[in-house]
């Protein structure tokens, strides 16, 4: 086997693995973005679940036993947030005391989820906004994340107080 | 035939087997992934379109356009278990009531895919109009609250007490690669009878 061959053989190896290393890298990429939305799945349905289960609280910690038509009633912007002696999940009754809140989940099938919940109030005509006097409405934004995961899923609820006179 | 040409060809049958090994392999890993891949897709996009239906129906669970017609949304389910549930509602906004039911069959009825586990999940309105979805679930579990956040034991002989349902849905590929199926699997909190809890 003379220089030539040899170098031929070495050329054709280099390509061959190029070729092979392209590949693997595109199935892994595949393998990701699959993973990816699977979990984006599974936090889209935390998401909504836990949006679900705040908007079953009260609009605010006055309206959970009273009805009012005066926003002075309600919680003051910078007081948003768990209320002394008020814990997850048993003792919340209203929407805001989620404000701040961190938690997070693991399922069975795989992924650990941080969720982080901010309440602000908003108007309807910008709400996206944040009001720092009180408003009937409050946006409750809830954002997934998970270590497993490259983006945030992020979810928003405008909950509105009304009430039938 | 010197010592150096047989070397050669000896040389050359390694390095050729060696690359005949990689090439196999290679078709293995290549049919192993667009095989998954698209067993994947179908499945995220079967869960979704279930999702979608699921979500549109449980929402409305005690709603009517004519409340009068359910004056007591919190007596709306009518029967829960496990796998089902039936409740009052109205589908088309138009001040009727329906009756809505979802079950599952059972898995070993579902003989026309290879999954052992998958079910047909049915949904009937009225009594009457029933659907059957073949989408490959696996798992389609109720589990229901009370106001205090406490789980109801089953069989649950008083519906009227469900504050919150949890549904836990799971939807596999119909056929398996290496024996391993492809999954997806949302899990759901809904209010029952949204109505009552603004305040």
């Amino acid at each position: 086997m003379n220089t030539g061959q040899l170098l031929l053989i070495v050329g054709a190896m280099a390509l061959l693995s190029t070729g092979i290393l392209m590949m693997n890298n595109s199935f892994t990429e595949s393998g990701k973005v699959v993973m990816q939305s699977k979990l984006g799945i599974t936090a889209t349905s935390l998401a909504s679940s836990i949006m679900e289960q705040a908007t079953s609280h009260a609009f605010d910690k006055f309206t959970a036993d009273s009805n009012t038509t005066s926003l002075s009633d309600l919680t003051a912007p910078n007081s948003l947030g768990l209320e002394a002696g008020e814990s997850y999940p048993d003792s919340l009754d209203d929407v805001d005391d989620f404000n701040n809140m961190v938690l997070t989940r693991s399922y069975d099938k795989g992924g650990s989820f941080n969720i982080h919940f901010k309440v602000t109030y908003v108007l309807p005509t910008s709400p996206d906004v944040v009001q720092n006097v009180r408003t009937w409405h409050k946006k409750l934004t809830v954002s997934v994340t998970s270590p497993q995961m490259t983006d945030t899923v992020r979810s928003e609820y405008i909950y509105s107080y009304w009430y039938f006179r | 035939m010197g010592n150096s040409t047989i070397l050669d060809i000896l040389g050359s049958i390694i390095l050729g087997g060696y690359l005949l090994l990689m090439i196999f392999r290679l078709n293995g890993t290549v049919s192993e992934t667009v095989f998954t891949s698209g067993s994947e897709l179908t499945v995220q996009e079967n869960l979704t379109t279930l999702v979608g239906l699921l979500e549109y129906d449980l929402r409305k669970i005690g709603y009517c356009a004519d409340p009068y017609n359910i004056p007591d949304p919190s007596k709306s389910i009518l029967t829960a278990s496990d796998h089902s549930i039936e409740y009052l509602t109205d589908l088309n906004r138009d001040g009727s009531v329906d009756t809505v039911d979802y079950y599952t069959g059972l898995a070993s009825s579902l003989t026309s895919t290879p999954n052992p586990r998958d079910m047909i999940l049915y949904r009937v309105v009225n009594h009457r109009q029933v659907m059957g979805y073949d989408m490959g679930i696996t798992k389609f579990d109720f589990m229901y609250f009370n106001a205090q956040g406490d789980s109801l034991n089953f069989p649950i002989t008083t519906p009227s007490a469900i504050y919150l349902v949890r549904l836990s849905v799971m939807v596999e590929s119909s056929h398996a690669y290496d024996s391993s199926y492809s999954y997806a699997y949302w899990r759901q909190i809904r209010l029952a009878a949204r109505n009552l809890k603004n305040r």
